[in-house]
């Protein structure tokens, strides 16, 4: 990890210790967008690979201690965005399975490789990256403020369904999409309330609108090296394929 | 580590929320001198939240409250927010940031210090209320007490001179309630502590005053109010 470090806490090693996480903040990013770029750019009918890139996105995740089902599950949230262009194909007439689930399988493995990202990057040091490769400012803070607010709402999420299943809620519930449906209100009047009031303890912490970024970044051989090697794997690869 | 602490002064603060036809606060004026450990105690609803909400300007007043003659208003708000800091009541609000050691680097960062002295004050902080081990744990996955302690650092970073504390021991188990009190007593900044909890209020405060309906009804060393039993059964407090 690039940022704040503790030597009184090497128990935690495992956490924050792996050569993924020390390398530079931007080294990263720019694998990680290189990878989501290759994966949008993949011709149909080399989809397959997407399974080899998804296992391999496994493999690394599981070298820095992140079990798959993690990944996968936190993947699985971009899932209903792949509907809605789905649904959209299904009215003007062009749906067909074999591109919907193609569209649905690089939504997953390019989730997967934001998730990715995230696990092994502090939050700030991905701003601070895309800010010093010349990400807009405003991008840049509207992006911190967006995640901050999914963030929230992630953990609200799960706390609401921790509570509905503790009362019985489940697959024999009667009218379940209708609770459901009330429970989604719930949940995002919750996270807006939630929101208002973390936007005050911001303010008494002294934020003024900016997230601060004081983090020195120091791109090393090794980062240059991961950099290069992903980015010319993809572009290559592409090529290759054409 | 805290620097020249600095005098608070209310004087007849009133505060009407909107839509509710009664004051929160009625004309509280109180002075709280630098260094002081303040119990601020009195029933549900009494006002404690919204007095502590004009401390560090959450809300304005007219006559402003002072803090080391400086008023809490607009144009002074970022400042006074560098020298007072405030603990919510639910931990859930004032932790946002991924990780413990973002959130307590949150507030030095806003502050504009360079990056080594974030990362030496995060340290400190966390350090102080004994929770060094945890600064690359989420949220999610802290206890009660730690996060409680955890929202503590986040203040204490920021190296202000009044840390106002709302509830600080509420949903804690007696270790936590200890863990949290014995955190308070090695602190240096004048304290003000809004609470149910006597006991921390025993162990920590050197004046107590009582709330109640948003007037100030009693006002003494912590020992004189908490032995009037009477009093504190009077306004709900025991
Ligand atoms: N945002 C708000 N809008 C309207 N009324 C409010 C708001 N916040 C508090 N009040 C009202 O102001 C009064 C004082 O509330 P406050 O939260 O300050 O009490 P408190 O002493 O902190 O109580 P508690 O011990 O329950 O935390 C109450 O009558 C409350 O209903
Ligand atoms: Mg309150």
């Amino acid at each position: 990890m690039s940022g704040l470090h503790f030597d009184d806490t090497a128990e935690h090693a495992h956490l924050h210790g792996t050569w993924v996480e020390k390398l530079d903040p931007r080294a990263k990013l720019v694998s990680a967008l290189s990878l989501a770029a290759w994966i949008g750019a993949l011709p149909q009918r080399h989809a397959g690979l997407l399974g080899l890139v998804g296992t391999g996105l496994v493999v690394v995740a599981a070298l820095q201690e992140i079990p798959p089902r993690t990944l996968i599950v936190r993947a699985s949230a971009a899932l209903p965005f792949v509907l809605v262009p789905a649904v959209v194909h299904l009215l003007v007439g062009s749906f067909d399975v074999a591109t919907t689930a193609t569209l649905a399988g690089r939504a997953f493995v390019a989730a997967m490789t934001v998730t990715l990202l995230v696990s092994v990057t502090q939050f700030s040091a991905i701003l601070n990256a895309a800010s010093s490769l010349g990400m807009p400012d405003l991008l840049v803070q509207t992006t911190a403020l967006v995640y901050r607010y999914l963030f929230l709402l992630r953990e609200r999420a799960s706390a609401t369904a921790a509570s509905a299943q503790a009362r019985g809620y489940g697959v024999h519930t009667p009218h379940r999409f209708a609770v459901a449906g009330s429970m989604l209100g719930s949940l995002l009047l919750h996270g807006l309330d939630r929101a208002d009031r973390v936007q005050s303890a911001m303010l008494a912490r002294g934020y003024t609108g900016r997230f601060p970024m004081t983090r020195p970044l120091k791109m090393t051989a090794t980062d240059w090296l991961v950099g290069a090697c992903v980015t010319l794997s993809c572009a290559g690869s592409l090529f290759w394929l054409r | 580590m805290a620097s020249v602490a600095a005098e608070i002064v209310l004087d007849h603060l009133v505060h009407r929320w909107r839509g509710r036809d009664e004051d929160a606060l009625a004309g509280v004026s109180l002075t709280i001198p630098a260094g002081q450990r303040l119990g601020l105690v009195g029933p549900n609803g009494a006002g404690k939240s919204t007095l502590i909400a004009h401390l560090n300007g959450a809300l304005f007043a007219t006559p402003p409250v002072r803090v080391g003659g400086t008023p809490i208003d607009r144009a002074n708000v970022v400042a006074i927010r560098r020298r007072v800091g405030v603990v919510q009541q639910e931990t859930d609000d004032q932790l946002f940031m991924p990780t413990v050691a973002e959130d307590v680097a949150f507030g030095p960062a806003n502050a504009g210090h360079p990056h080594a002295e974030v990362e030496r004050r995060v340290r400190e902080a966390l350090r102080q209320v004994g929770a060094s081990d945890l600064a690359h744990r989420t949220h999610a996955t802290l206890s009660g007490g730690e996060r409680r302690r955890v929202a503590i650092a986040t203040v204490l970073s920021m190296d202000v001179e009044v840390l106002v504390l709302d509830e600080p021991t509420s949903n804690l188990d007696a270790r936590g309630r200890r863990s949290v009190v014995d955190v308070l007593r090695g602190l240096a900044q004048t304290l003000v502590v809004a609470t149910h909890d006597l006991d921390l209020v025993r162990a920590v405060c050197d004046r107590v005053v009582i709330l109640d309906g948003g007037r100030l009804v009693a006002d003494g060393p912590t020992a004189a109010i908490l032995d009037d039993r009477d009093q504190l059964e009077r306004h709900g407090v025991a």
